[in-house]
């Protein structure tokens, strides 16, 4: 792994880091039916990752970074195991949907490198995972999976929206 | 090593997630009252069927205790006791009752005439003409030949053999057995036989054709054999017919033989008096 993909993955990290913790957060969709709409954009760091980090290494960068969105955003915890446990399903996720001839070393799974349907199922399935089980963590008890569900389904639609508008204004070669 | 590599991963990720649910539970107030009530949900549950268990599995030891207390409970029944106040006074005509029978529970001086041993049965017969089972009492616990047995709804039978740790009991289900029995109600007595037909019915002989026998009258022990007590209720009558001049009754047992489980072996401890009068 050269120096520049691990410096071009820390600036990332910081960038989601300041975009979902400066303004995402500061957005509040007060009514009622919106009332818990969470915009994700910072997993976003953790599917562009590089395809073949170690899982042990992108699960303590995972920690780390969660953990930094946790102080800010308040939520102890909640970011990091979600962070954490994304991180430790990837590798499965990537190999699920590897395209035939397999993967290029070190490049990043995005929109450019992997192409539009490709990015999109592996970032969709992705949120998807991500925000269920945040929201899990977030009610911390299965019996209120109905809330859970209804929480997640609104949070995702719009986090995808965004996630789709940044793959192609900023889309990272790798 | 090799297992480090293979699990690894899943180790880390096991430390990572479970530190990071740590804080979930510890630093945010919703998610640490939910922790708090489902942790003693689930404490609640394993302690509630832990006791289920432990107490199946100690049904049998409770059982036995029980039946021990019962024994004793019922050897401190007045009717195991045996009467010494000698009850004098002037008995006037008509008969004034109060003046003999005064208040029994007070005044009366006792000794202990009856004692009871628990025992379990370990093997059993009621299909048999001639049916008797064994308990797992003995003669080192006390039990001695012709002892009667009973149970807590009736009576079951007399003692036959004694071995150190067992007994055999011959059933009253037993074409051999002959029991002293009498109608409550009259105080009619007669002898309680079984024909070997069903082990819920026995047949009361020789009540005399001039008492009066209703269906339902409830039969007990006329505590006129060494063996039983008196007053135990044994069943009560469903049928009964004249044969040679007596009333032939058929009695139905109030226990059930087939299914008996715990008995109690009845001592008199006046056995050794009451015989004098046998030689």
């Amino acid at each position: 792994m050269s120096s520049t993909i691990i410096l071009r993955n820390i600036i990332r990290a910081l960038f989601f880091l300041a975009f979902q913790v400066l303004v995402l957060a500061q957005i509040t969709l007060s009514k009622e039916p919106f009332s818990y709409i969470f915009i994700f954009i910072y997993p976003l760091f953790l599917i562009f990752l590089p395809i073949k980090i170690p899982t042990w290494l992108s699960m303590l960068v995972g920690f780390v970074y969660g953990f930094v969105i946790d102080l800010f955003l308040n939520t102890m915890g909640m970011h990091t195991a979600t962070c954490v446990f994304m991180a430790f399903i990837r590798p499965a996720l990537i190999q699920f949907l590897e395209p035939q001839g397999g993967y290029k070393d070190s490049s990043s799974p995005t929109r450019r490198s992997m192409g539009f349907i490709w990015f999109l199922r592996y970032a969709a399935i992705f949120m998807l995972i991500h925000i269920f089980f945040f929201f899990s963590v977030e009610e911390f008890t299965p019996f209120y999976w109905r809330k859970i569900v209804f929480y997640t389904i609104p949070s995702y639609l719009i986090s995808m929206v965004l996630v789709m508008i940044y793959s192609f204004l900023l889309d990272p070669v790798e | 090593m090799n297992f480090l590599l293979r699990y690894g991963n899943f180790l880390l990720f096991l430390v990572l997630e479970f530190t990071a649910l740590y804080m979930v539970a510890r630093y945010n107030k919703k998610q640490n009252e939910i922790y708090q009530s489902s942790a003693n949900l689930v404490m609640g549950f394993v302690y509630e069927n832990a006791s289920t268990v432990r107490n199946y599995l100690f049904m049998q030891a409770v059982a036995d205790s029980l039946a021990r207390e019962n024994a004793e409970l019922r050897t401190q029944l007045e009717a195991s006791k045996y009467i010494v106040t000698q009850e004098r006074g002037t008995v006037r005509f008509p008969l004034d009752t109060s003046t003999i029978r005064p208040d029994t529970a007070q005044k009366k001086d006792v000794i202990q005439q009856f004692n009871y041993i628990a025992a379990e049965v370990i093997s059993n017969s009621v299909s048999r003409n001639d049916n008797y089972m064994t308990i797992n009492r003995g003669s080192n616990h006390g039990i001695r030949m012709g002892m009667a047995v009973i149970s807590p709804d009736g009576i079951v039978g007399i003692v036959r053999n004694v071995t150190p740790h067992y007994a055999q009991v011959m059933s009253i289900l037993n074409k051999r057995i002959s029991i002293s029995a009498m109608i409550k109600r009259n105080r009619y007595f007669g002898s309680l036989t079984w024909d070997g037909v069903s082990p819920r019915t026995m047949t009361l002989d020789y009540i005399p054709k001039h008492a009066d026998v209703v269906r339902g009258d409830t039969i007990m022990t006329s505590g006129f054999s060494e063996s039983f007590p008196g007053e135990l209720r044994i069943g009560k009558v469903v049928d009964f017919k004249i044969r040679n001049g007596f009333y032939a009754i058929d009695v139905e047992l109030d226990n059930d033989l087939a299914n008996i489980r715990y008995v109690y072996v009845v001592e008199n401890l006046m056995l050794l008096e009451l015989s004098q009068f046998k030689k």
